[in-house]
């Protein structure tokens, strides 16, 4: 062990870590991670799960991660199969394997952990025992279909209800002694589970989809799952207490789920609604039992776009002598630039520390109508200012390259949008004496993704994405301003597999077997790769992301449903090209379609 | 204000956590135990606390020592107990003392080394019979070529059948240290497969008499 990097990542033994008896468990889950410890332990879906699991007797949940690529070579060369942390007893031993997709880059990592742990890949070679039941949920969940090949069974929406009510199904099935087909042809019929080898996918010769038809009684429509009262939901109130310092090593607290603003690139907007928040005294009592049981000195406060959260200065008022006295900081890591008031300033300790980042996502009005983020140039250098004269002097702001209808003029706008902060700073009288500005723009590149309104455009070719990237450097004229930006080719891969079918699970696997895996990590990324492997299979990347998709064609992802209807995303999509604006949630309902499940923002009075 | 020492233990897979990983380990245990050390006033305050000597990653220690300041008027027993339960598996508090002096004064530790694995024996025999250990040892500085066997040749030796226990005294602290791992690694050039414990035992003071526990 010694011989890795971090060995503290593959020891398992953390405060708070939960070890039982095998013997005195029915139900083992493995939890398995597809990326590093430090990424794994940071994200919020494991803690709550794990602890939950854990709480239930007659289950024992363990935490699995993939190996960075030293401690791979490891494994394959002692032949030791991936383990449980808990235990560290072979995946080959757990009732369910469980995967949480939370980005498109992570699937070759599912793969690769599947064969660490010598379990077949393909979900058909697997058998018919009852047992290693290979299951995902999460976002990407949302258009599973690359992956329906491997996975045995997914989870739709928020698991806390779906995840309990399989495992309760499956520990029937093992006392009647009926097999894993059965068990999925059981499991099917519970809303929030889609187990894809219960449909069957047909093409028409141009390689569009031509059906999805549901076999053996699965319905032909898989609604996700949500929970409606979040303050009688199961939260932790404990954490697991990691000794290396993860990416995110603080206690968490969701105060609430959705997003009332409905950005129209950003996925996470729509298949989260309706939004629901948690009300302000069950935020306290959670905050004050983590940090109790956890020794965190800092809370974070989580959701999208924070600030929306409508009992935010309450809960900073209520906590504020909590806060202070336990020498505790919250922080909010989601701000809206319309929000960034001195009284929150005031309120937020961490805020202090670290420097301050917020997302216009696009460098002029135009663009910024078109994708429905509703700040506007002057809000964002009123905010600056305020946080100038406040003694800041880094702001980092974050942007899309390639969004619909983007004009160089719009790209150009970006770096413009950034001299205007710089030159904010020095029309400021009462600025920072004796500092410089410095403005970091980061310029990702836009990723059409299932269930959005730009589900049905024309990703942008990395030849264009470059041409772009140039035209957004070259247009900044100031030594104040630092340009960042995204790799073009693997975000072109992540629309591929964004908008992916199933025809794409033969090039994953030949991708996998060819060596792809941690392709999110910059260095491990390896497009020529990836490129054999799409030829190798004859699949042509492009069709998934260069082409224009009709509003009538069949879409992958169609037999899902998350809530938000086609015809209100295809209302939102042609709103978009003519650069007309929606309003929030709260200021006017939209009739996304969301309000079918009668909770949070959908019933509450406006 | 007084500082307090904390005596602990780390072993097993406490091993794996490094030096910097300890130290915010234990700032959240003594949160926990509600111990009321002493923190920084400074623009980012944080937790004031000295370890005597930090233990190399991969080694395991049995009387370690941490410096912390509590009121004076909080019983140092009490710290012991509390932050002793607070801990997570691996690491445990033997007791609490009021400093006697100061982590400046260590020059030695003594460290006990157990090999087992097919070859141990025949290995760590063969090493300790040789002439001379000549390894690099890498510093700040750069490289450098120091001979074991001054040290090694002075070695308890121990073990049951197909085991070797060394014990022995390496020079250790802030002017000269000497890491039990450049022998362990010489080790496992000649037998790959070898299973090695590093214990790091005490530390030890230069005295008018002679070496002294650190305490």
């Amino acid at each position: 062990m010694l011989g890795v990097q971090k060995p503290g990542r593959y020891t398992g033994g953390e405060l708070n870590a939960v070890v039982k008896n095998k013997e005195e468990v029915d139900v083992r889950f493995a939890f398995c991670f597809p990326d590093v410890y430090e990424v794994g332990m940071s994200h919020l879906g494991l803690k709550i799960l794990y602890s939950q699991f854990n709480a239930v007797p007659y289950i024992w949940c363990e935490r699995v991660f993939a190996p960075w690529v030293d401690m791979e070579e490891e494994l394959r060369r002692r032949n030791i199969p991936l383990y449980g942390l808990e235990s560290g007893d072979p995946i080959t031993d757990f009732d369910f394997i469980g995967f949480t997709l939370q980005y498109e880059l992570s699937y070759t990592n599912v793969l690769n952990m599947l064969e660490l742990a010598k379990i077949p890949l393909l979900a058909k070679d697997r058998g018919d025992a009852l047992g290693q039941i290979v299951v995902a949920g999460g976002p990407c969940v949302c258009n599973p279909e690359p992956l329906c090949d491997f996975i045995d069974l997914f989870f739709l929406g928020e698991g806390e209800e779906v995840d309990l009510e399989v495992i309760e199904l499956y520990r029937a099935c093992r006392a009647e002694g009926v097999g894993k087909r059965e068990f999925l042809r059981r499991a099917a019929q519970i809303e929030g589970v889609y187990v894809p080898s219960l449909y069957r996918v047909d093409y028409h010769e141009d390689g569009t989809l031509a059906a999805v038809t549901p076999l053996e009684g699965a319905p032909a429509i898989v609604r996700k799952r949500i929970i409606k009262d979040l303050d009688s939901c199961y939260y932790p109130e404990n954490f697991i207490v990691p000794y290396l310092d993860i990416v995110h090593d603080r206690a968490v607290e969701e105060v609430f789920r959705g997003c009332i603003r409905g950005c129209r690139f950003c996925q996470a907007g729509f298949i989260y609604r309706p939004v629901r928040e948690k009300s302000p005294e069950t935020v306290a009592r959670q905050c004050a039992a983590l940090c109790e049981n956890t020794g965190y000195d800092e809370v974070s406060l989580s959701s999208l776009s924070t600030n929306d959260y409508t009992a935010l200065q309450t809960l900073l008022a209520d906590t504020k002598d909590w806060a202070e006295r336990e020498k505790i900081s919250l922080s909010l890591p989601s701000m809206r630039v319309d929000a960034f008031t001195d009284e929150l300033v005031q309120n937020l300790q961490s805020l202090r520390r670290s420097g301050l980042t917020f997302a216009p996502e696009a460098g002029t009005q135009r663009m910024r109508d078109v994708i429905n983020k509703n700040v506007t140039q002057e809000e964002l250098l009123d905010t600056c200012r305020r946080a100038f004269r406040s003694g800041w002097t880094t702001v980092k702001l974050y942007f899309m390259i390639g969004l619909p209808t983007e004009t160089m003029d719009d790209v150009a706008g970006i770096a413009g949008l950034g001299q205007a902060v710089v030159d904010a700073f020095y029309a400021l009288q009462d600025r920072p004496k004796g500092k410089s500005v410095q403005v970091t723009l980061s310029a990702s590149a836009f990723v059409p993704k299932p269930f959005t309104p730009f589900q049905w455009v024309a990703q942008d070719t990395v030849e264009s994405f470059r041409e772009k990237q140039r035209h957004f450097v070259g247009s900044t004229h100031s030594r104040k301003i630092k340009c960042n930006y995204h790799d073009a080719e693997a975000s072109v891969l992540e629309g591929v597999f964004a908008r992916g079918d199933r025809r794409l699970g033969a090039v994953l696997l030949r991708a996998q077997q060819s060596g792809c895996r941690l392709d999110g990590w910059g260095d491990l990324f390896d497009h020529e790769r990836w490129m054999q492997a799409f030829a190798g299979c004859g699949v042509d990347p492009d069709f998934y992301t260069h082409r224009v998709r009709s509003y009538d064609e069949l879409l992958p992802w169609d037999h899902l449903d998350y809530g938000v209807s086609k015809a209100f995303l295809r209302a939102e999509a042609e709103k978009a090209m003519n650069a007309q604006t929606t309003p929030n949630c709260r200021e006017k309902c939209s009739g996304c379609g969301a309000a079918c499940w009668k909770a949070g923002v959908c019933v509450a009075d406006r | 204000m007084q500082t307090v020492r904390i005596w602990f233990q780390k072993t097993g897979s406490a091993k794996y956590i490094s030096h910097l990983d300890l130290s915010r380990c234990m700032a959240r245990a003594l949160r926990r135990a509600h111990v009321p050390a002493w923190y920084t006033e400074g623009f980012s305050p944080h937790l004031f606390v000295t370890f005597a000597l930090p233990l190399s990653l991969g080694q395991e220690g049995e009387r370690e020592s941490m410096d912390i300041r509590l009121p004076e008027d909080y019983p140092i027993a009490q710290a012991a107990e509390a932050l002793g339960k607070a801990l997570p598996p691996g690491l445990c508090v033997l007791k609490a003392s009021l400093p006697e002096q100061k982590p400046g004064d260590i020059s030695a530790a003594r460290f006990r080394m157990e090999f087992s694995g097919e070859d141990a024996v025949q290995t760590v025999r063969g090493l300790l019979e040789r002439p001379e250990l000549p390894v690099v040892k890498k510093t700040k500085k750069g490289e450098q070529q120091i001979d074991l066997q001054q040290w090694f040749s002075k070695a308890e030796t121990g073990g049951d059948a197909g085991t070797v226990t060394l014990r022995l005294v390496l020079p250790a602290g802030s002017s000269e240290s000497v890491n039990p791992a450049l022998f362990a690694g010489l080790a496992l050039q000649q037998s790959p497969k070898l299973q090695i414990r590093i214990i790091r035992e005490t530390l030890l003071c230069q005295t008018a008499d002679g070496l002294k526990e650190f305490s």
